[in-house]
This record gives structure tokens, C-alpha cells and sequence, in this order.
């Protein structure tokens, strides 16, 4: 319900959302309800050093795909796949 | 005529015979009692031999126990001495615990501790709690920087006053170090009380002070440790408080904190935290861990998150909330972040 509540506000107020801690196949399932949310957690990617991100990175949309049960060649019809992630640091940190 | 002559001998022969014994008995005691007037005066007594061969046994004896008694004599007399020296010396540690400190007349820091372990020992205490409140100015500094500190010194001594009223005939106040006082409260029923005695003591500090004709207002903040609930000799109870006064200036001054063993832990823990980060970046024992997020529509990585890891000594693997409170306490979150920018940010150009 609260987390309804906030998606509500994001579409409300034009903001993105981020939900982190994604550990069970229900909740992405839930949230994939909503395709404008942008979700982190353990059940999609763990934290991993440098030398492993990026075959993590390449492995996450089939992953993701397996996970929902989606079918995996719609992958090809995605745009954004031309597009990968821009790098850009964000720093979350208090100061 | 014959029987005169034999009546002269006897009394010759009588005469010689007395003479004799005055030579041989007499003398020799009358000498042996005069050694023992001049001993007895205090002086040497040697008395001189002769005499029948009883009486010069006699006196073989008594020389030798006056010789023997002199020995005595000196021995007693170096004891007397030792004895004096150590009466003295015991005199000067007892002084140097009674007086207080001459600026506020509290008793310092080793008489608090002695008295603590005391009052700890004692068994009238026995089956009850005593309490440790630390005491703390929060403003000294600001009086003292703005005032000098003759007037901080008054600012103390009035301190000092307002705390032994309060204190009264409940328990000691003494003075650790320049801005620290301490209140013991000996024989407390329970910890309950202690803790109200904290708070009055509290209390008594929302009155304003006045110094030189002045009027300010000097906040204290409390620390409060119980024996036997938290610790149970005078130095631990004395970190206890503490570490409970740390806490209550960190939640805001002007307030009391009661001591706890997570408290004491914590603190321990903090010490050894801070410690080990001082030296974590030059000895590149931190790392990043990278976590994607993901947009659910595409379901395309669109933002990697650069999370902190601490490898310390020990082979751990610390998440940064575990050290960066303590990190940003002491300052050296400013190390630790510009190492992680640097990092993070040398990660994503590569990767583009």
C-alpha cells in the first residue's frame, strides 16, 4: 500500500522512483506493473567488484526476462539496447 | 701474760679478716651498684672486676648485660627513627588526599577514586548502589574565550559551589580536570534515585550563575554509571560515566545519559573503528562494489550504484554504515570520500 502510495506520487509529481531491496520474484512482478519504476536489488544483481560488473551487466535483461517469464526475443525489438546505461556518477553520500 | 698476747693475735687476726672481706665483698658491690646508678642514668657502666670469685662472676654477668642492653639501646632508637620517617611519610599522602584543589576547595581526582573505592567496600553499602554522575560544562570555552580565563575560573569555582549545595550531605563532589566534576552518591537505594539525584543535579544548572556581577547561563551535561549494576570497581565506573556523558553531549547537551554496557561497548568499538579507518586508505583496504538499477520497462541497466567496502586487518568485509558515523565524528570522511569520487569516477570513464 505505502508503496503504492509513492508510485501514485511519482506519477503525481513528473519524479523517478527507484525501489531497492528486490529480493523475491513477487515483488519485481508487482513492481513490473508499473514500467516507469526503476528498480536494484539482490534478486537482480548483488553488489560485485569491478573486474565482474560488466559480464553482470550484460547478463541482467535475460536475467530479468527469466525471471518474469518473459519471452526472451523481444529483447531484439528493445531500443534501448543500442543505448547502454550513460556513465554518470551520483553520489549519494551525506556531504 | 700469755693469755694477752693470744686475746692481741685473735683481734689482730679478727681485724684482718674484716678488712679482707670489706676488700673482697664491700668494694666490689658497693662499685657494682654505682655502675648501675650510672647506668640507669643513661650512661657507659662498665664495672670494674675483683672481689671474691662469686662477686667478679658477678660482675663479668652485669658487664655483659650492659653491653648487651646498649645494643638495644641503639637498635630501639633506629627503629624510633624508621618509625618517625614512615609517620611522616603517611602524614604527607593523607594531607595530600584531604586537600582540595585550591581553587574550588573539591577534592581532586586520586581522592575521589580512594573515597569511590570506599565508599564501594564499605559494608554499610553493602545490598546498595552508589552513583557515579560525570559532569560537564557545555559552554566553559565560550566563557573562557570571550572573558579570559580568570573570569573562566571564577566561572568554575561558582560552578564548584552550586554543585557541593546540591550534592549536600548525599554524597562527594570533586573536580577530575579543568571542566570535568564528578558527584558520587554513596548509599543510594536504588538506581532509580541515582538517576533523580542526576536530574536535580541537572536542574540546579537552570538557574543562571553569577560572576563578576554577571549573569549566564551554564548548561551541564550528565553521565551516569551504578554500582553494582554496571560495573563494579572505582576506575570502571568512573569510564562507565564517561562514556554515558560522551553519549549525553552527543544527543544534544544539557542532558543526562545512563550508562550501559552497549554504551561502554560502543564506545570501545568506536575507538577501534577510528583507529583502523586512519590508516584504511593509505594501506587500500577500501574498495567499491558496483549494483545496477534497472528500468522495468526496458529492463535495461540505467544507473550503477558505488557502494563502500572496508577489508580491515582481520579479513572482515565492513558495509560503509558500519563505519561512517564514526568516519564523519572524527573528520575523516573527507579522506574517505574524495578517495571514493576519485575511484568511482576513474570506474565510469573506463567504462565508456
Amino acid at each position: 500500500m505505502i508503496a503504492d502510495a509513492i508510485i501514485g506520487l511519482r506519477r503525481d509529481l513528473g519524479l523517478e522512483v527507484t525501489t531497492k531491496g528486490i529480493e523475491r520474484t513477487d515483488q519485481l512482478a508487482i513492481l513490473r506493473m508499473n514500467r516507469a519504476i526503476h528498480a536494484q536489488g539482490y534478486l537482480l544483481c548483488r553488489p560485485v567488484s569491478r573486474g565482474e560488473f560488466l559480464a553482470e551487466l550484460a547478463a541482467l535483461p535475460v536475467r530479468i526476462r527469466t525471471l518474469l517469464s518473459l519471452p526472451s526475443d523481444s529483447a531484439a525489438a528493445t531500443p534501448d539496447h543500442q543505448n547502454p546505461p550513460m556513465a554518470k556518477v551520483v553520489w549519494l553520500g551525506q556531504r | 701474760m700469755w693469755v694477752e698476747w693470744i686475746i692481741v693475735a685473735v683481734l689482730l687476726s679478727l681485724l684482718a679478716a674484716s678488712i679482707s672481706t670489706i676488700r673482697s665483698i664491700v668494694l666490689p658491690v658497693r662499685r657494682m651498684v654505682e655502675a648501675t646508678r650510672r647506668r640507669s642514668a643513661g650512661g657507659s657502666a662498665h664495672a670494674s672486676r675483683g672481689g671474691i670469685k662469686e662477686l667478679d662472676v658477678l660482675a663479668a654477668a652485669f658487664n655483659e648485660m650492659a653491653d648487651e642492653l646498649a645494643v638495644a639501646r641503639n637498635f630501639a632508637a633506629l627503629q624510633h627513627a624508621k618509625l618517625e620517617e614512615r609517620v611522616q611519610e603517611r602524614t604527607l599522602a593523607l594531607q595530600c588526599l584531604v586537600e582540595p584543589d585550591p581553587l574550588n576547595q573539591l577534592p581532586n581526582r586520586r581522592h575521589l577514586s580512594e573515597r569511590l573505592n570506599i565508599a564501594i567496600a564499605s559494608p554499610a553499602t553493602t545490598g546498595n548502589r552508589v552513583g557515579v554522575h560525570f559532569i560537564d560544562l557545555d559552554n566553559l570555552k565560550t566563557a573562557n574565550d570571550g572573558m579570559g580565563h580568570g573570569f573562566g575560573d571564577r566561572v568554575l569555582q561558582s560552578v564548584a559551589r552550586r554543585l557541593a549545595d546540591a550534592t549536600g550531605n548525599f554524597g562527594i563532589a570533586a573536580q577530575l580536570s579543568g571542566d570535568e566534576f564528578t558527584v558520587v552518591y554513596v548509599g543510594a537505594a536504588s538506581s532509580v534515585a541515582i538517576v533523580e539525584t542526576g536530574e536535580t543535579l541537572c536542574r540546579a544548572f537552570h538557574e543562571p550563575l553569577t560572576v563578576d556581577e554577571r549573569q549566564g547561563q551554564m548548561g551541564v551535561s550528565l553521565g551516569v554509571s551504578v554500582y553494582p549494576d554496571h560495573e563494579t570497581d572505582a576506575d570502571a565506573l568512573l569510564r562507565a560515566a564517561d562514556a554515558a556523558l560522551l553519549q549525553a553531549k552527543a544527543s544534544g547537551r544539557s542532558r543526562l545519559s545512563v550508562s550501559s554496557r552497549d554504551l561502554l561497548e560502543a564506545a570501545v568499538n568506536k575507538f577501534s573503528i577510528e583507529q583502523g579507518l586512519r590508516r584504511a586508505v593509505e594501506r587500500g583496504q577500501f574498495e567499491l562494489v558496483f549494483q545496477p538499477e534497472v528500468c522495468l520497462g526496458s529492463l535495461e541497466p540505467t544507473l550503477v550504484e558505488a557502494l563502500l567496502r572496508w577489508r580491515t586487518l582481520d579479513g572482515r568485509q565492513l558495509a560503509s554504515g558500519e563505519f561512517l558515523g564514526v568516519a564523519e565524528e572524527s573528520g575523516l570522511i573527507i579522506d574517505v570520500s574524495r578517495w571514493v569520487l576519485r575511484t568511482a569516477i576513474a570506474t565510469a570513464r573506463r567504462r565508456t
